[in-house]
């Protein structure tokens, strides 16, 4: 199943063009940052809390506003399209799908409802997603009547996830999916991704804290600190970077995340 | 622009409906095409449609003259409520502009049969909605910024100015003694004069507002709506233009409402701006949340409940023994008690029944769908 039909081209999917978002008129969030993503590649954004990711996929998809922010300067273009000042319903048509940190599933409907809610842009391919929808996430199927507020943290994730698919973006931004959830699901939730790029060619670009799963699954990564690109490369690359490993990713020796954080406490 | 669509006050207001819709059962989507299409599920359901049809349209004949008075006041209010409804319980954007909309279709009436005494009421009553729609789609420019409580404000405030405007404009006009309307009729074919005639004839309008809400939750603009509802970040990511579906919403209703005060111009036959009080909007709020939200029935059942219960009360007093205690001082305070039993009324579905008397009805339909197994499980 090939929801990617785009760019025999060359050119980039997404191109992120020398952004600065201020936030309320007067704070400068990201300043400087470009950044790539090609067609079917797995992208990931590294970094701390307040870093610029959220910030980042927001300017990309249109959803700035949320909290009073803007571009102010450099662009954004998508497949050859400028998107920066464009709507987020607009950019979605696009085919660009945000899976944002919040607020991203209708919580009144049932599992099902939400999933009927999306509109989707070839429709008559609705039964064929859905079998890769229950394939991809067998946990949603037994909830598939079940009010979508009551989910449980990792089933949030998967239906948003999911949701999201319906859209048939070609360019699927998620936050901080691993935001909160249990590590093994963290790791259901990577394969997942790693199989709808594989299957589906769709390219992704994550913000991601928990760079030791993020990295497993990703071609390229681009790692923030302060606003700005600390740091790029492919993963291989980042983690043969001790310095970096240390200071942004807390992959030290052991090259877990947990492990990291053990050996940090202890040196103190 | 954009930051329109997406903006918000600072802090995030919860409105205090926001809890029912998130436990409301009133506009469930359906989960195949058939059950899509079928619009009565059940052969028992079936059944109840027919007996209710058949009460509705052989109700001046079974019930006498008073009580298809008050139907004729229920079959008018139900437009109103629907379009109220759609607006609050569907789309999620509060409102007590009712009575505000209601005095502009009345009024457009007003000054297009002053101005054009022959003109007919099925020109009348879409330019009414048109007017109504116009002012509707201004009113959603604030719902674009704000909700809950401070959209609610905001309304509130519409109420005012287009109340005082009416009052102006009357001053101007006629005069403290307001606008007459004529019978509405299709010269050669019927006028509309007797009791029984406006009730048929009103009911047509019920009818048409009640398949155009339990339509409209089908297309993708009532999709939208529930999306839009349920949150407009949610909404905004599956592609759906939060901006534009708030405005259809308010338009939308606003032409509903304008057609409803043409009719009620035309129902009342004299115009005043003192018939256009805040308790209209008022009564129309309580109907949905007493109704149901986001249901249609459910509307319907508030609509009579609400509007009957006055006339209710007022036989209990009429026909109370005058020996009685009390019973003179029930009949002198009969307004004010109504006010009371509406506030309680409110009150208590809120409390204990926060989907309305639909969930009630749900209830005893799901009692003998599931027998002989607990109702439980269809009461959500």
């Amino acid at each position: 199943m090939q929801l990617d039909k785009t760019t025999a081209t060359g050119r980039p999917l997404l191109d992120i063009s020398q952004l600065e978002v201020t936030y309320n008129g007067v704070a400068i969030a990201i300043q400087g940052v470009s950044m790539l993503v090609q067609p079917g590649k797995v992208v990931v954004l590294l970094g701390r809390n307040g870093a610029g990711k959220t910030t980042t996929l927001r300017a990309a998809s249109g959803f700035l506003p949320i909290d009073a922010a803007k571009i102010t300067d450099g662009e954004i273009t998508f497949d050859g399209v400028r998107i920066d000042g464009k709507q987020p319903h607009q950019i979605t048509k696009l085919g660009m799908a945000l899976v944002p940190e919040r607020e991203k599933i209708f919580r009144t409907l049932t599992v099902e409802e939400n999933f009927r809610m999306v509109p989707m842009r070839r429709p008559k391919e609705r039964g064929q997603l859905m079998t890769f929808i229950r394939d991809l996430f067998p946990a949603l199927q037994r909830r598939w009547r079940a009010t979508a507020g009551y989910l449980s943290g990792g089933e949030i994730q998967m239906l948003a996830l999911a949701k999201t698919l319906l859209l048939q973006p070609r360019l699927l931004l998620p936050d901080e999916i691993s935001l909160g959830i249990a590590p093994s699901l963290v790791e259901t939730l990577m394969a997942a991704l790693r199989r709808i790029n594989q299957d589906t060619g769709m390219a992704i670009m994550m913000a991601e804290q928990n760079a030791a799963v993020a990295l497993e699954i990703s071609d390229y990564a681009y790692v923030m600190e302060a606003g700005a690109i600390a740091f790029e490369g492919t993963p291989e690359a980042l983690m043969r970077n001790e310095t970096l490993k240390d200071l942004y990713l807390g992959l030290g020796q052991s090259g877990t995340y947990a492990e990291a954080g053990r050996q940090r406490r202890r040196g103190r | 622009m954009s930051d329109i669509a997406m903006g918000r006050p600072a802090e995030p207001v919860q409105s205090p409906l926001e809890g029912i819709w998130r436990r409301m059962a009133g506009s469930r989507l359906k989960t195949s095409y058939s059950t899509e299409l079928a619009l009565f599920r059940s052969w028992p359901q079936r059944v109840a449609i027919v007996a209710g049809v058949i009460f509705v349209l052989t109700l001046p004949q079974t019930l006498g003259p008073y009580a298809t008075g008050v139907a004729t006041i229920i079959a008018l209010t139900i437009p109103g409520a629907i379009a109220l409804n759609l607006l609050q319980g569907v789309a999620g954007q509060v409102s007590a502009g009712n009575a505000a909309f209601l005095g502009i279709g009345a009024v457009v009436t007003a000054f297009l049969t002053g101005r054009y005494p022959s003109i007919n009421f099925l020109i009348v009553l879409p330019l009414a909605g048109l007017v109504a729609a116009a002012v509707g789609a201004i009113v959603a420019l604030p719902a674009l910024r704000v909700r809950g409580l401070y959209l609610l404000i905001s309304t509130l405030a519409l109420h005012q100015i287009i109340v005082y405007l009416i009052l102006v404009y009357q001053e101007q006009s006629v005069g403290p003694a307001g606008w007459f309307i004529p019978v509405p009729s299709i010269p050669g074919l019927f006028s509309i004069e007797k009791p029984i005639q406006w009730y048929y004839f009103l009911l047509v309008f019920a009818a048409i507002s009640m398949l155009l809400m339990s339509n409209i939750l089908r297309t993708r603009i009532g999709r939208a709506w529930i999306a839009i509802r349920d949150g407009d970040i949610a909404a905004e990511i599956i592609g759906v233009n939060v901006m534009m579906g708030k405005v259809q919403a308010f338009v939308l209703t606003s032409f509903v409402i304008g057609v409803q005060g043409a009719l009620f111009a035309y129902y009342v036959q004299v115009i005043q701006h003192t018939l256009f009080t805040f308790d209209i909007a008022i009564v129309y709020i309580s109907i949905v949340i007493i109704g149901g939200m986001g249901s249609t029935f459910g509307t319907v059942l508030g609509a009579a409940l609400v509007v009957g219960l006055p006339y209710l009360l007022q036989q209990i007093a009429v026909n109370a023994p005058s020996d009685f205690p009390l019973a003179n001082l029930f009949l002198l305070h009969i307004f004010d008690l109504q006010i009371v039993v509406y506030g309680l009324m409110i009150m208590g579905f809120l409390l204990f029944a926060p989907y309305g008397l639909v969930q009630l009805w749900r209830r005893v339909i799901g009692f003998f769908r599931m027998w002989p197994f607990s109702t439980d499980r269809t009461s959500r």
